[in-house]
């Protein structure tokens, strides 16, 4: 069959966009506001916080670790099958965890059930729409993104009301009812046939070809070290300034503001990854260093203003280096392999999002503040930053010869970067 | 003397905001309990002062709340200039002139006037609103509200489901009631909650006596309605109101319903428009397309 040279750039993918956008938004959005149902179950199974909290836990370490899975099957069978499944299955369990009588029940359903839903969609979702964006990928990927950030807005608010109306069994059957919307959002990816498909082979050749891909595996350890610090203020702000006195209110605030600046910078940094020539890697790099800096400043800022410009700063920068994050991956490894290439990336980086909560939350512990914690996230990221300076093309400023790469010289040639990886606009 | 003693308490009185009583000193009082003169309590003994400002014309007051017997002993202490002899100092209970067993040392020191009333709170009959009154003027007096502790109970109703159990809390903040009741609301009547019935109320003493939880299993729609919760304490009793909400499961399941139709109908929209988008291409390209899409 006809197949195309390189991705159609638009068209249908914006109908890709708008189903990458809720996706992500029932994904990641349901998780964020998870924290509303804790108060309910930590009552209803007279079970303390630490446990309840095991459930998100549980649901994100199956979706981060299911994630090559997912990958591999959208390589295979497309990724409209697998994102449609993975949205069945997500509905699913949480739709038997409405009728849960144990705090385990609710481990295997929401954790176990809903989290490899949610594998099977979040990965090939974003894979597919790399391949239909060439010279739009990053603002393309920076709007998907957005779903995220305003979805926690309005699901928060969302939970709660349902809680009151109809207690937390009827509460999850709806939420259950919400998820199964990723069975439409599935229903719009529209399989694409890229030129590069037959030559890069099935799943298993993929994964192979891609362990042995040094950019890629240098990619990867840089993206780890990148998630180890990521995650630090998210969870640590608002306790750090209360430890600075500040009143409950106030903290809450500025995490929104952080929230709404994180927001800016997706859609800032797509539409900027774009627009500037060379390789993404470069900006890349120059936003987690950015975002290393900001964190490195947050012990030493002590007057509010300090803090709300950095907390602005801190937002801004880590928003906009996700998009870019993303498009890397098909410069580097292909739009061919790139869903083997993102579940194998997801995968990985999720060891440093595990380490990176509980390293600083020890590092609080052992020295009474959190100036360690923000400190060696900081470093986390500059180190992660420098890693990227060794991806290929970083140097390179003289117009490559083509536009795509070629997989077959590369899968000959795995150990060089090849110059002809870098893209340049047309 | 009076002004020493009486300064001291009102610095006291000054540092709390609420009114709670605490035990000062104790003193021993022979009183008439349950008909057995021979019994000897020791009961706690709190002062609570009331000061006026000068030229105050606001009635002022304040809220204390007992939890158990106290000795009480009442200043109030008035600012006020010209002719101090001719007002008429005078102490009500509940808008009742209080004629008897009043200790009452009005005393003038300067320009100010002090008025004490000391009694004994036993039961709840004593409980209530004491006031000194200074002349004629109504907005020249002072208040002192009696009140057993107030418990709390949860604000919202507790929301449940048909065959769910559930279980409703009152706690007090710092009391210890004697006992706690439960009832639940026939009408506009009270009505105790029946335990030795059946297995479907328990009430559960919390580990500590501040707390109470009545556990109802097997919900049914009739059990919907308003609860309440007594706290008995030797001066009175204080309850508060709970609602119990049931549902039954179709409650949440007519939306849910709704929204799974609504995805269904969503995704043949989805499916139908791409069939009928490849059936136009098959016919306007005549076989030479870019993008050929398979379906599902």
């Amino acid at each position: 069959m006809a197949r195309r040279a390189e991705p159609p750039d638009g068209g249908w993918g914006w109908m890709v966009v708008l189903s990458a956008f809720f996706q992500s938004a029932l994904v990641f959005g349901v998780l964020r506001s998870f924290g509303v149902f804790f108060v309910e179950f930590m009552a209803a199974f007279d079970e303390q916080a630490a446990r309840v909290s095991w459930i998100a836990s549980i649901g994100i370490a199956v979706q981060q670790f299911g994630s090559p899975v997912g990958s591999a099957l959208s390589t295979k069978f497309g990724p409209r099958p697998v994102v449609m499944t993975g949205g069945v299955l997500a509905a699913l369990g949480m739709l038997l965890s409405s009728f849960a009588t144990s705090l385990t029940h609710l481990y295997l359903s929401i954790g176990l059930l809903s989290g490899s839903g949610w594998a099977l969609t979040f990965a090939p979702t974003l894979a597919c729409l790399s391949r239909y964006f060439s010279r739009r990928r990053s603002l393309a990927t920076g709007l998907a993104l957005t779903g995220v950030g305003l979805s926690s807005f309005a699901f928060a608010p969302l939970f709660q009301w349902l809680l009151s109306q109809y207690a937390w069994r009827g509460a999850l059957l709806l939420v259950s009812a919400l998820s199964l919307h990723l069975l439409a959002c599935g229903a719009l990816l529209r399989p694409l046939y890229l030129s590069e498909d037959p030559v890069v082979g099935g799943p298993r050749a993929q994964i192979v070809s891609l362990l042995h891909h040094g950019p890629f595996l240098r990619y990867t350890v840089a993206l780890t070290m990148i998630n180890t610090g990521y995650f630090i203020p998210y969870v640590h702000l608002v306790a750090h300034l209360q430890d600075l006195n500040w009143d409950p209110l106030p903290a809450a605030f500025l995490l929104s503001v952080a929230a709404i600046s994180d927001l800016v910078g997706r859609v800032a940094s797509g539409w900027l990854g774009d627009a500037i020539p060379g390789p993404v890697s470069r900006l890349l790099m120059f936003w987690t260093t950015l975002t290393g800096v900001s964190l490195v400043l947050f012990p030493m800022a002590q007057a509010p203003t300090a803090l709300v410009a950095l907390a602005v700063a801190y937002g801004f920068t880590s928003g906009a280096l996700t998009p870019v994050a993303f498009s890397i991956l098909p410069e580097l490894v292909g739009t061919g392999r790139i869903y083997c290439g993102l579940g194998l990336v997801q995968m990985v980086e999720s060891i440093g999002g595990l380490l990176g909560a509980p390293l600083s939350g020890h590092l609080r512990d052992v020295t009474g503040n959190y100036t360690a914690s923000f400190v060696v996230a900081g470093a986390f990221l500059l180190a992660g930053s420098g890693v990227l300076i060794t991806l290929p093309g970083f140097f390179c400023f003289s117009p490559p010869t083509s536009k795509s790469q070629d997989p077959v010289t590369e899968a000959l040639d795995t150990k060089t970067p090849l110059p002809k990886e870098s893209l340049e606009e047309d | 003397m009076l002004q020493s003693f009486f300064n001291q308490f009102v610095n006291d009185q000054s540092a709390r905001s609420t009114g709670q009583l605490p035990a000062c000193k104790y003193s021993a009082l022979l009183v008439p309990w349950t008909g057995n003169a021979e019994a000897v309590l020791f009961l706690p003994t709190s002062a609570i002062a009331i000061a006026f400002p000068e030229y105050s014309s606001v009635p002022v007051e304040k809220n204390i709340t007992l939890e158990r017997p106290s000795n009480i002993e009442l200043m109030c202490q008035f600012t006020i200039s010209g002719d101090l002899h001719s007002l008429n100092v005078t102490w009500k209970k509940d808008d009742e002139l209080i004629e008897n067993n009043i200790l009452n040392n009005n005393n003038t020191v300067g320009d100010i006037l002090y008025t004490q009333y000391k009694f004994t709170v036993i039961n709840s009959d004593q409980m209530g609103s004491y006031s000194c009154f200074f002349g004629e003027k109504k907005e020249h007096r002072g208040t002192f509200n009696f009140k057993v502790p107030e418990i709390q109970g949860k604000n919202k109703p507790a929301i449940t489901y048909v065959g769910d159990s559930t279980i409703l809390t009152c706690k007090c903040e710092d009391c210890f009631p004697l006992h706690w009741t439960w009832y639940s609301s026939n009408g506009s009547a009270q009505v105790p909650v029946n335990i030795q019935m059946n297995d479907k109320f328990h009430v559960i003493n919390g580990t500590y006596a501040n707390e109470t939880k009545l556990k109802i299993m097997q919900l049914s729609e009739e059990d919907r309605g308003f609860y309440w919760c007594h706290a008995v304490f030797q001066l009175g009793e204080s309850e508060i109101l709970t609602e119990l909400v049931v549902l039954s499961y179709l409650v949440p399941l007519k939306p849910f319903l709704a929204i799974v139709a609504e995805v269904i109908v969503l995704v043949t929209i989805i499916l139908l428009c791409e069939i009928y988008t490849q059936k136009k291409r098959h016919l306007s390209d005549g076989g030479k397309e870019f993008e050929q899409i398979e379906q599902l």
